[in-house]
C-alpha cells in the first residue's frame, strides 16, 4: 500500500472527536435499517427482485438507454449526451447562457459532485446554490460531503453554527432547529428568483421516459418545480424497464439508507409543464453521462453498476465508520466507492480495494445484493503489480505457506517466536517487514498452542 | 407503455451523440431474455381485504401526520378545528374533481371558513403561496401500507398547493386508499401527469447530529382528513 491512502486513513482514525460523532451516527442508521428491513414482509424476496432487475437492465442496456430517451423526448423534454465530466459542464454551462439563466438552485447530486459542476457553473457567472441543508453547509463552509446520503456527518451543530453566522451573519444558536429555520428562511428567498434548476436522477424508468427523484427535505421538489429550466443530471447506469418495477425499488431504498419505509417527498417527473398544468418549468434537459461508466459494463466488476446509491454499505463498514468519508479522497466513499473510485477514475485510485477488511458487512447491507467482497478482491487482484515488492513478496511467502502443511507448521513456529504478546493477546506492532502491516491493524498473536497440536493431544489421550 | 401524442406537450429531441452512443455500446448476449416477470402479489407488504382506514391511520401517524376522521356532513367543521386563527394568514383552497375534496364541499368550506373571518383563495399565483398560511387540498390517492398520500399535478392542481405553504390540509375519501405500493403503480396509465408526489409526512431533515427537524423546506405540519 502506498503512503498517500495509508496516511490518510491514519490520520483520519485519530480525529477522535469526529470519529466518535461518525460512528455514533452509522451505527443509529444500521440500527434504523435492520429494524426496518425486518418489519417489511418479503424483504429478501424483494432485494433478490430488485438485484433481479438491475442486473438484466445492466446487461441490456442500450435498449433500454435508447428507450429512456426516446420517451422522455416524447413527453417533450430534451436529451443530451456527454460522454465525460469535461462534456458534462459544457453542456450545461452553455444552457444556462444561451437563456441568460443567472441563479441555479440545486437539489443533492452525487453525480454533479463527480463533475465539479459548480465551479464550472460559477466560472461562467451563474450563481450556483446548494438547497439540501447537508450540502447548503458543505457549500457555505467551502467543505466537502463525507458520505453520499449524510454530507456533514463529520460536522457537529459547533461547526455548523460557526459557518452561519460567518457566511449569513445570523445570531449564534447550536440549536439544530434554529439552524434549519436560519437556513430555510434563506433559501426561501432564492427559491422565489431562481431560474434554474439542477437536479440529480435516483431511476429513470424507460418506458415512460419517466425520472424519479427522491428526497426528504423538499428542496428537491422546490428545485423541480420554481425554476423556469429544469435540468437533471444523471449517469448512464440510472435507468430501470418499466414503472411497475420502481415500487420495488421504492419499497427498499430508503429503508437501507437510514429506517424510514419511504422518504418523505418520491416524486415522478414526465416531461417539462404542459400548458395546462398551473406551475413547474417551461424546459426539461435530461443530461446522461457515461463518464467511465460504460468502461466498467463489460469489465470484471460491471455488478457495481447495479449500485442504487443508497448508502448503506457505508454505514456498515469498520473502514469507513473509523475513518470517515474524506479519507477515500473520492465523491463516493465506502465500500461502493472504494470500488467505483478505481473505475472511473483510474490507477490513481488503484490502491482504495485496500481500504477493507473484507468483513462482508456491506454485502449483507446492499439492499440489490452486490457482492461488494467478490469484487474488492477480484480489484485487489488486477492491481496486485502495482503493490510494493516487500509486500508482494510477504504475500507471496503467506500464499506458500498457507497451501503447503509443512510450510504451514513452521510458520506458525516462527510465528510465535517473533510475535511479541503484549499482555492482550494482541500485538499491536509486529516484528520486521509485519511492522508496516500493523501500523493500521492489530496482529492476533498466535495461540500457544495449535490446534492441530491440541488435535494431537485430544487424539492420544483418547488412545 | 406508449405515449400518447394528445398529451398535449411538443416534442422533445435526443442529441445525436447520445443515439451514436447506444449503437456503439455491446448489444446484449446472444441468449437474450427478457425481464422474467414476478407476480408482485408475492411480494406485497398489505393483503388489499386488510382494514385499511386502521392501516392508513397508524402508518401515517408514525410518520408524522395528524390524522383526523370526518363525515360529509362534519368536514367543514374538522377542517375550521384544525387551521391556525385567521390572523395568521391567507388560505389556499384547491378543490380536485372526483376527490373528497370536490366543488361542493370546497363551496361550504369556503362559506363556512370565510364567515368566521379567514381570506380564502381559490386560484391562485406562486407569491400568494409562498405567502399563505395553510393550502387545503384533494388526493388522488393514498396509501396504507406507508401511510402516504399521492398528488398528480395537472389543471386543478399546482405542485406547490402541497409543497410552499407551511401548513398542508389534506382531504382523503376513505374509498381513495389502497393497500399496498404495488396497487397504486397498477393504477397508473398513459397520459401520465407531469408530476406525481408520494407525500409521508412534514418535510423532514436530520442533516445536522442525526437531530430530526421537521419543515425544513416543505410544510412543517400536515394534516390528513379522513372522510367517510
Amino acid at each position: 500500500m502506498s503512503g498517500g491512502l495509508q496516511d490518510r486513513m491514519a490520520a483520519a482514525t485519530r480525529d477522535k472527536r469526529v470519529i466518535g460523532a461518525i460512528r455514533l451516527a452509522t451505527w443509529r442508521k444500521v440500527e434504523k435499517r435492520e429494524t426496518a428491513l425486518a418489519s417489511l414482509p418479503h424483504a429478501d424476496d424483494l432485494r433478490a427482485r430488485a438485484a433481479q432487475i438491475r442486473r438484466h437492465t445492466i446487461e441490456h442496456l442500450p435498449r433500454y438507454l435508447g428507450q429512456f430517451a426516446e420517451r422522455v423526448a416524447a413527453a417533450g423534454g430534451h436529451v443530451h449526451f456527454a460522454a465525460n465530466a469535461a462534456v458534462a459542464c459544457q453542456i450545461i454551462t452553455k444552457l444556462a447562457a444561451a437563456r441568460t439563466l443567472r441563479l441555479a438552485v440545486k437539489s443533492k447530486s452525487m453525480t454533479s459532485e463527480e463533475i465539479h459542476l459548480n465551479a464550472a457553473l460559477e466560472a461562467q457567472g451563474v450563481q450556483v446554490v446548494e438547497t439540501d441543508l447537508g450540502e447548503f453547509i458543505v457549500q457555505i463552509d467551502r467543505d466537502r460531503p463525507s458520505h453520499i446520503i449524510t454530507p456533514i456527518i463529520h460536522k457537529d451543530r459547533k461547526q455548523v453554527a460557526e459557518a452561519m453566522v460567518r457566511e449569513l451573519g445570523c445570531e449564534y444558536s447550536e440549536d439544530p432547529q434554529v439552524l434549519s429555520m436560519i437556513a430555510r428562511h434563506h433559501l426561501r428567498d432564492i427559491f422565489r428568483r431562481c431560474d434554474l434548476g439542477i437536479s440529480g436522477v435516483n431511476f429513470g424508468i424507460a418506458e415512460s421516459g419517466t425520472l424519479c427523484l427522491i428526497t426528504n427535505e423538499g428542496n428537491g421538489r422546490l428545485t423541480t418545480t420554481r425554476p423556469r429550466v429544469h435540468v437533471a443530471l444523471m449517469g448512464i447506469e440510472k435507468v430501470i424497464p418499466r414503472l411497475t418495477d420502481l415500487p420495488v425499488f421504492l419499497k427498499l431504498i430508503s429503508r437501507a439508507s437510514g429506517g424510514q419505509a419511504m422518504s418523505v417527498y418520491t416524486t415522478l417527473i414526465t416531461g417539462p409543464r404542459k400548458p395546462s398544468d398551473r406551475d413547474g418549468p417551461e424546459e426539461l434537459h435530461v443530461v446522461i453521462m457515461d463518464n467511465g461508466r460504460s468502461g466498467i459494463l463489460n469489465g470484471p466488476a460491471a455488478e457495481v453498476l447495479n449500485c442504487i446509491r443508497c448508502g448503506a454499505c457505508l454505514n456498515a463498514c469498520p473502514v469507513y465508520r473509523n475513518t470517515g468519508g474524506h479519507a477515500y479522497d473520492s465523491v463516493y466513499p465506502g465500500p461502493i466507492g472504494a470500488l467505483i473510485t478505481p473505475l472511473l477514475f483510474g490507477p490513481a485510485h488503484a490502491e482504495l480495494p485496500r481500504a477493507s477488511s473484507l468483513c462482508g458487512a456491506c454485502k449483507v447491507a446492499c439492499p440489490v445484493n452486490i457482492d461488494i467482497p467478490a469484487l474488492l478482491v477480484r480489484l485487489r487482484h488486477l492491481s496486485r503489480g502495482q503493490q510494493p515488492w516487500s509486500k508482494r513478496l510477504l504475500m507471496q511467502l503467506w500464499s506458500r505457506a498457507m497451501s503447503s502443511p509443512t510450510l504451514y507448521r513452521w510458520g506458525q513456529y516462527l510465528l510465535r517466536g517473533i510475535v511479541a504478546d503484549d499482555g492482550t493477546g494482541w500485538a499491536t506492532r509486529g516484528p520486521g517487514p509485519l511492522g508496516a502491516w500493523t501500523t493500521q491493524r492489530d496482529l492476533l498473536r498466535p495461540a500457544a498452542r495449535s490446534f492441530r497440536e491440541r488435535w494431537r493431544e485430544e487424539l492420544r489421550d483418547d488412545a | 407503455m406508449t405515449p400518447d401524442p394528445a398529451a398535449g406537450a411538443s416534442h422533445g429531441t435526443v442529441d445525436p451523440a447520445f443515439v451514436q452512443f447506444v449503437a456503439q455500446l455491446q448489444p446484449p448476449p446472444a441468449n437474450d431474455t427478457p425481464l422474467p416477470q414476478q407476480p408482485l402479489d408475492e411480494l406485497r407488504a398489505l393483503a388489499p381485504d386488510s382494514d385499511l382506514v386502521q392501516r392508513f391511520t397508524a402508518a401515517a401517524t408514525e410518520g408524522g401526520w395528524q390524522v383526523h376522521g370526518a363525515t360529509a356532513t362534519t368536514l367543514a367543521e374538522v377542517i375550521a378545528g384544525i387551521l391556525p386563527p385567521p390572523d395568521a394568514g391567507h388560505l389556499v383552497l384547491e378543490p380536485l374533481s372526483a376527490s373528497a375534496l370536490d366543488d361542493e364541499r370546497a363551496a361550504a368550506l369556503q362559506n363556512l371558513l370565510t364567515a368566521r373571518g379567514y381570506d380564502l383563495r381559490r386560484g391562485h399565483d406562486d407569491p400568494t403561496l409562498f405567502d399563505s398560511a395553510a393550502a387545503i387540498t384533494g388526493v388522488r390517492a393514498a396509501i396504507a401500507e406507508n401511510g402516504m398520500i399521492v398528488v398528480h399535478s395537472g389543471p386543478q392542481t399546482a405542485r406547490g398547493m402541497s409543497l410552499i405553504p407551511p401548513i398542508h390540509v389534506a382531504i382523503i375519501a376513505t374509498h381513495q386508499i389502497m393497500a399496498d405500493l404495488f396497487d397504486y403503480f397498477a393504477t397508473l396509465a398513459p397520459p401520465l401527469p407531469t408530476n406525481i408526489t408520494f407525500i409521508t409526512g412534514p418535510s423532514k431533515t436530520a442533516d445536522i447530529e442525526g437531530v430530526l427537524v421537521t419543515g425544513i423546506h416543505g410544510p412543517r405540519t400536515v394534516h390528513a382528513v379522513l372522510v367517510t
